[in-house]
């Protein structure tokens, strides 16, 4: 079973200006772009969990949402959503913004009636060596 | 490109197999039906498929007020019949919509409360429609708008899947929702269409063609609109079958079928829709009555002096409402390349091109093209027409061009 997951990009018109212009740096200036403006941790992400990583404590692999825009204000701060398709049988990592300054970062997975569940990180390696 | 890529199974299998992927990864799934003979087929295959699961999917069909009787009794039966797996929604809220048959009533209401007394037919008694039902329900609210609305609604947040009885072979636009390559699908399946939050759009006979339903239906020997058998003594072709809401500029042009087919309810809709008999009439004509095919230009005009004839003989209200579009259209081209104004014909101009010119700015008007669709416009949202109308007023004035 599919569910879809809805995540409000809370700032998603600074996040996609900062990508433009240290894109369009880069190519003028190889380098410019990530020495004047850098890069920032991604503010909300959705990614699959595919096992465990020394480096990063999980090997995920992450999803591309479709955004909708029918809600966004003018400016596109807010009302920008993303619809993400998980599959029930695969364990998942979310970090969405709650606030302009909080994040909410929880685990889940989707049961056989396509509800998405909750879990608890320390949960995740018993439940990744039960289904697979 | 898109390619036709031969999946060596048959169009049958092929809609099954479709169906029954849906219903292992959609939790939520609901049916728009409209009694025709490809909704019915494909409800015929999602019955089943749902019967087999013991699973319930939703049912949608709105009832357009003025329709066929055979059509009505045959969505009466199909919602019996189907009972036990359905969530029904039969729904005759008003709803409006285009009326290209008259210049007076450009949109008509189905079901409008103010008209009651010249309805076409009482309401079905196990439809919906107490507004309440619909929390995002207004008033003056289009088809267009109710649909997705409906579907946000119904999906309560879950993935939902709306199965849609469309097929390629129907015509060049079905074939570009379907098939075009920019729109965002389902896990890359092509017969699905995002259609925004957790809804999706799934077209699982979209390679049918016309005769593959009469082939199912003779073979299964299920239910089917026999409004379809009458079409056929009528002398129509399984092509030119059709069943849609009547009064559409397009949909206009099987009106005559009413007083053919069922003229008890064709009296009753004279009378309830401005233009209806004017359009029978003259819908299949070509020319300049209804602007179908090639128009041409009254002696002693030019065609921008047509088209200002033409919005002076209007109704003070469809004219404004005319003149607002044009004023965007003539604004639009100012702007981008024609500083003097656009030329009054177009040399060349066959119609197919979005290719400005007065004469295509007539064509529009003679063909009651209310939302000027042939001027590459969308429909303004019903909630904010009045608003939309304020601003053109004070933006008419600042550019002084019609």
């Amino acid at each position: 079973m599919l569910a879809s997951l809805k995540i409000e990009a809370i700032g998603d018109n600074a996040v996609q200006s900062s990508r433009f212009f240290r894109s369009l740096f880069n190519d003028l200036l190889p380098g410019s772009g990530d020495a004047a403006i850098g890069s920032f941790p991604s503010r909300y992400f959705v990614a699959e969990i595919t096992g465990v990583s020394k480096k990063f404590k999980w090997d995920r692999r992450f999803l591309r949402g479709n955004k909708d825009y029918a809600r966004s204000n003018s400016s596109g701060s807010r009302g920008i959503f993303i619809y993400y398709t998980l599959e029930s049988g695969k364990i998942y990592e979310v970090k969405e913004p709650a606030s302009w300054k909080s994040f909410d970062r929880y685990f889940c997975y989707v049961n056989s009636s396509g509800d998405i569940i909750k879990i608890l990180e320390s949960e995740i390696l018993e439940w990744l060596t039960r289904n697979h | 490109m898109a390619y036709k890529k031969p999946l060596n199974i048959s169009v049958l299998e092929a809609a099954r197999q479709r169906i029954s992927w849906i219903f292992d990864n959609f939790p939520r799934i609901y049916v728009s039906f409209s009694g025709g003979k490809d909704s019915t087929v494909m409800l015929h295959l999602v019955a089943d498929e749902a019967i087999k699961r013991k699973r319930k999917f939703g049912l949608l069909f709105y009832d357009w007020e003025c329709q066929f009787k055979t059509t009505i009794e045959h969505v009466r039966n199909m919602f019996d019949l189907y009972s036990e797996n359905i969530d029904p929604y039969w729904i005759s809220v008003p709803l409006k919509t285009v009326n290209g048959c008259s210049q007076h009533e450009p949109e008509w209401i189905a079901w409008d409360e103010s008209k009651k007394d010249l309805w076409v037919r009482e309401r079905e008694p196990s439809s919906i429609y107490d507004k309440a039902r619909f929390p995002f329900y207004r008033d003056n609210m289009t088809f267009e708008e109710f649909m997705p609305a409906f579907g946000e609604w119904y999906s309560s947040g879950k993935l939902t899947v709306n199965f849609i009885g469309i097929r390629c072979g129907e015509s060049l636009n079905r074939w570009r929702t379907l098939c075009a390559g920019k729109k965002q699908s389902m896990k890359g399946r092509q017969w699905t269409t995002w259609c925004g939050g957790a809804n999706y759009s799934a077209y699982p006979i979209y390679d049918w063609q016309a005769s593959d339903d009469w082939i199912y239906n003779a073979k299964s020997g299920k239910p089917y609109n026999k409004i379809y058998d009458r079409m056929h003594q009528a002398g129509m072709t399984a092509h030119q079958m059709r069943i849609d809401e009547p009064f559409g500029g397009t949909q206009r042009i099987s009106l005559w079928l009413y007083h053919v087919l069922e003229p008890e309810t064709w009296a009753k809709m004279t009378t309830r829709i401005s233009g209806a008999n004017t359009g029978a009439l003259y819908c299949k004509e070509k020319g300049n009555v209804l602007g179908n095919g090639a128009i041409t230009l009254p002696k002693g005009h030019t065609w921008q002096s047509f088209a200002m004839s033409m919005l002076k003989s209007m109704p003070p209200k469809t004219s404004e409402h005319y003149s607002n579009k044009i004023a965007v259209y003539l604004k639009w081209y100012r702007d981008r390349g024609y500083p003097n104004g656009i030329p009054d014909l177009f040399p060349g101009d066959l119609g197919g091109k979005d290719v400005p010119s007065w004469r295509r700015i007539c064509k529009i008007i003679l063909r009651n093209d209310y939302w000027c669709k042939g001027l590459s416009f969308s429909p303004t949202k019903a909630a904010s027409y009045e608003k939309y109308k304020k601003l053109m007023k004070r933006r008419r004035q600042e550019w002084r061009l019609i």
